[in-house]
């Protein structure tokens, strides 16, 4: 909306033609500026996503993960069921886990977010699972990552590349599973 | 390919970095009480413990013939005379093996802090799977921190260190996919004393400040029975 109106401001500027051209023009626009915000809302369900990001990798991996945090603002379970990037090869909804004291990463089909919760993708946990890059991904670069959902709604999330933090808020030995949400701080 | 070895080592056991327990249980429930009225989401630091196995007597650690990524070789003999800090993973682990050697290279840092340098432990990364390991590992675990030191080598090889360091690996699906598959491995981190004897483990996640705490107490103890010895 930002950007369509600078444009808008700029064409007006511009345009030396007839009151009327410029009348068509802005009645364009703004139906176009409408329409995006519409289709927008339609495509992105009732989940919002916070914090997404990958972590940069060392050297020659050739296999990356990423993180964030899915919201269900909804009033029905809603289930992540697929996920994929125009930078990587693939990618797929993983989890991590210590089971007797061997760490193991599994794939899985979906990742439910019950209503009202949310569901937060962290280091040791759930991740997805980037495979192979198409080109480097650098520091500080932006990922866009398609998600698709079980109700048939999808989103596109910008996850940014840092550095892992050495230790994410603690703890999962305490009392959170990878279900939990009490560390998350949305501001939506 | 798949191996598996048993884990030697005894029955799990939390143990609180140093407090007795009764000592622990009150500075819990003060943490409980803060908790409260701070808001229970970001409680942790007081009554956190460190995740670990502590042997009673320290265990011998047999021969292993593993490469640097220099070509040096690194065996038995890098482990006498300084205390180290070894982890078991592959370089194409997306997820947990960077996660717990960033935690390392903060515990490091919180060590250097308490430890003098001849005592401070050096931190081994063996890459168990050594298809993939092999040519990146030593630009991998130097992403990590410079003092890092990776090693791998032969499978048999690997497969001793593997073993006498009370280990587990297990590759996942190497046959359907030569080039993405898993490996499952131990997460602990094995800590030997500077005779190269395995004294026992610890279990990552590791808060930096706490651990750092627990293995400067172990290398402390240490060096004070060897003291009492002489
Ligand atoms: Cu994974």
């Amino acid at each position: 909306m930002k950007i369509a109106s600078q444009r808008l401001k700029a064409r007006i500027a511009d345009d030396t033609a007839s009151p009327q051209w410029r009348l068509a023009t802005i009645t364009l626009m703004v139906a176009a500026a409408l329409l995006a915000t519409i289709l927008a809302a339609s495509a992105s369900s009732s989940v919002t996503v916070s914090k997404p990001w990958i972590r940069e990798a060392p050297p020659g991996m050739t296999v990356h993960a990423g993180y964030m945090a899915l919201v269900n603002n909804g009033s029905a379970d809603i289930a992540l069921t697929d996920a994929s990037s125009p930078a990587y090869e693939q990618v797929e909804l993983h989890i991590s886990k210590v089971v007797d004291g061997i760490a193991t990463m599994q794939k899985v089909a979906q990742i439910t977010v019950p209503p009202g919760k949310t569901v937060t993708f962290k280091p040791g946990g759930l991740h997805l699972m980037m495979i192979k890059p198409k080109s480097a991904i650098k520091l500080g670069q932006k990922v866009p990552i398609e998600l698709t959902f079980s109700d048939g709604s999808s989103l596109t999330i910008d996850a940014e590349v840092k550095k892992g933090g050495a230790m994410p808020k603690m703890d999962h030995k305490m009392h959170h599973g990878p279900m939990d949400h009490s560390k998350m701080h949305h501001s939506g | 390919m798949s191996k598996a070895l048993p884990n030697a080592g005894p029955s799990k056991r939390r143990t609180p970095a140093s407090q007795p327990r009764r000592r622990f249980l009150n500075l819990g429930l003060c943490a409980l009480g803060l908790a409260a009225v701070f808001g229970a989401t970001q409680i942790q630091p007081a009554q956190a413990r460190v995740d670990s196995n502590i042997y009673s007597t320290p265990k011998s650690l047999s021969e292993f013939k593993l490469q640097q990524a220099s070509g040096a070789a690194f065996g038995l003999e890098n482990l006498k005379g300084k205390w180290s800090l070894i982890v078991l993973g592959y370089t194409h682990c997306p997820d947990v093996c960077p996660f717990t050697l960033q935690n390392l290279a903060a515990v490091e840092e919180e060590l250097s802090l308490r430890v003098s340098p001849a005592r401070k432990p050096q931190v081994v990364f063996i890459g168990v799977d050594p298809d993939r390991d092999h040519k990146i590992i030593g630009e991998y675990v130097k992403y990590f921190s410079d003092d890092f030191l990776g090693a791998t080598g032969e499978w048999s090889e690997i497969s001793k260190a593997v073993e006498t360091l009370g280990g587990f690996v297990r590759y996942e699906g190497k046959d359907k996919d030569p080039e993405g598959y898993k490996v499952f491995h131990s997460a602990n981190i094995a800590i030997i004393d500077p005779q190269g004897r395995r004294v026992g483990s610890v279990n990552p996640p590791l808060q930096p400040a706490e651990a750092a705490d627990f293995i400067a107490a172990l290398i402390a103890k240490s060096a004070r029975e060897a003291a009492a010895k002489n």
